[in-house]
């Protein structure tokens, strides 16, 4: 398969971020990301399969629930550190 | 949450194959969801989707809804639904209004970009999606749209774009047509034409940025943290409740998946148990395991994971057999395609790009 390495995508990123910049400040306000890194919307917009954005707050239901059961394995794969989540509040 | 299986369309991509089995959700369904969310202490959103949601009827949903009105009105339970707009009249309308429903509209774009959404009869659904939408702009509703790239509009972004900044909608979502459930089998779209579609669709969204497009809102959010930015939280598990009470996470595509597939993606039932502890036992079902193990190659593997966060388990299952995969089609076409010629473009390249593009 072509590709990038984590690296030479990481470079693009840092080398554009002045044309990031740029287009945000150039945006309306009603069409601004809402500049938060989390992969979710507050839309109701997911598709029919649901595949799309939901608001976080199921997400934030389901740890609730499942803090207890959740092995931390499965959250240390994703890069998360539930202490972090505590110290914030909210991940 | 899934009232009922039957769908009045039968688009050419769709991937459900009871979608014309008349089953609805019986209220001691939506009363055990109820009954398991009363005391979570945050926010629940349930979005209704289906089939087609509204097939089930207006007071069938105003009953499925009752379990919820205790927390619907201390502010915590809110609603969504995803339809395709050709039933809604203002007795909806008024349903809508009085839940504060998030509205998500399926519509391809113009009639002609809109042709693989169908009735039984094969007639065209776009006249009937249009009434439909004029009705939710008549009782003030603002609504979504979620449009699904196909053969049929893939080639005319610009237009296609166009349309919608002239609909009246709040956000645009892109789904890129997926080979998944009853549709696994479909030819696809070539990478080619994918990035194309992408590269073009960025440009015209830079010159007219009056439309929400989720996918450039996602993309610029990550660019904007900068290198390294990491996906910080894991990824939702999509509890989805069918219309019998079955529980299926993940992903709800897995819910619409043939009877002989379907049993081994179901974690419980919530008329059994309650709907948090199915969830929380779940990650030890096969292929909720075997997912989160391919999340964790993904994670080795693929330098777009910091976007994208590891696939989904619908589309590696039906693409690879088995929800332990890394990359897919839908991979490349939704997240490595948008990444490059979002990337490129901001980078002053002119060409739509195939970086992360099938070789």
């Amino acid at each position: 398969m072509k590709g990038r390495t984590k690296e030479q995508l990481n470079e693009q990123i840092d080398a554009i971020q002045p044309a990031v910049r740029d287009l945000l400040a150039s945006l309306a306000p009603e069409v601004r990301p809402r500049l938060v890194h989390a992969f979710g919307s507050a839309d109701a917009n997911g598709k029919d399969t649901g595949k799309a954005d939901w608001d976080n707050s199921f997400t934030d239901t389901f740890h609730n629930w499942s803090d207890k059961n959740a092995p931390d394995a499965i959250y240390a794969s994703l890069g998360w550190n539930p202490a972090q989540r505590d110290a914030e509040g909210k991940r | 949450m899934q009232p009922t299986t039957v769908c009045n369309l039968n688009c050419s991509y769709c991937y459900l194959p009871d979608r014309r089995l008349i089953r609805r959700m019986s209220p001691s369904v939506s009363h055990a969801v109820a009954s398991s969310i009363a005391n979570v202490p945050r926010p629940v959103r349930i979005l209704w989707h289906g089939g087609e949601p509204l097939a089930c009827g207006v007071e069938w949903m105003r009953g499925l809804l009752q379990p919820f009105g205790p927390g619907f009105a201390s502010g915590r339970v809110t609603f969504g639904v995803q339809t395709n707009a050709t039933l809604i009249d203002d007795d909806w309308c008024e349903l809508f209004n009085t839940f504060r429903f998030d509205v998500g509209v399926s519509i391809d774009g113009p009639a002609a970009h809109n042709a693989a959404r169908r009735n039984w009869a094969g007639r065209e659904a776009f006249p009937d999606v249009m009434r439909g939408i004029e009705r939710l702009k008549a009782n003030g509703i603002p609504f979504g749209v979620i449009a699904v790239v196909n053969r049929n509009n893939i080639h005319q972004p610009e237009e296609w774009y166009s349309f919608f900044c002239e609909l009246g909608c709040s956000s645009l979502n892109v789904n890129i047509e997926e080979r998944e459930g009853l549709n696994k089998n479909a030819a696809g779209l070539p990478d080619e034409a994918v990035a194309s579609f992408w590269r073009r669709l960025f440009a015209v969204w830079r010159e007219r940025p009056v439309l929400r497009v989720r996918e450039f809102d996602r993309m610029l959010a990550w660019l904007s943290a900068g290198p390294n930015a990491e996906i910080r939280g894991p990824r939702d598990v999509w509890p989805t409740v069918s219309f019998d009470g079955d529980v299926i996470i993940l992903a709800p595509e897995l819910a619409g998946a043939d009877a002989s597939t379907r049993r081994q993606f179901v974690v419980g039932n919530v008329l059994e148990r309650a709907l948090g502890e199915i969830v929380a036992d779940a990650s030890t079902t096969a292929y909720v395991a075997d997912f989160w193990a391919g999340v964790g190659d993904c994670r080795e593997q693929c330098a777009y994971f910091s976007y994208c966060g590891g696939g989904h388990a619908s589309n590696k299952f039906f693409e690879l057999g088995s929800t332990r995969g890394t990359e897919t089609e839908y991979c490349r076409h939704s997240y490595k395609l948008v990444v490059d010629n979002v990337i490129e473009s901001l980078s002053g390249q002119t060409e739509p790009q195939l970086i992360g593009g099938r070789t």
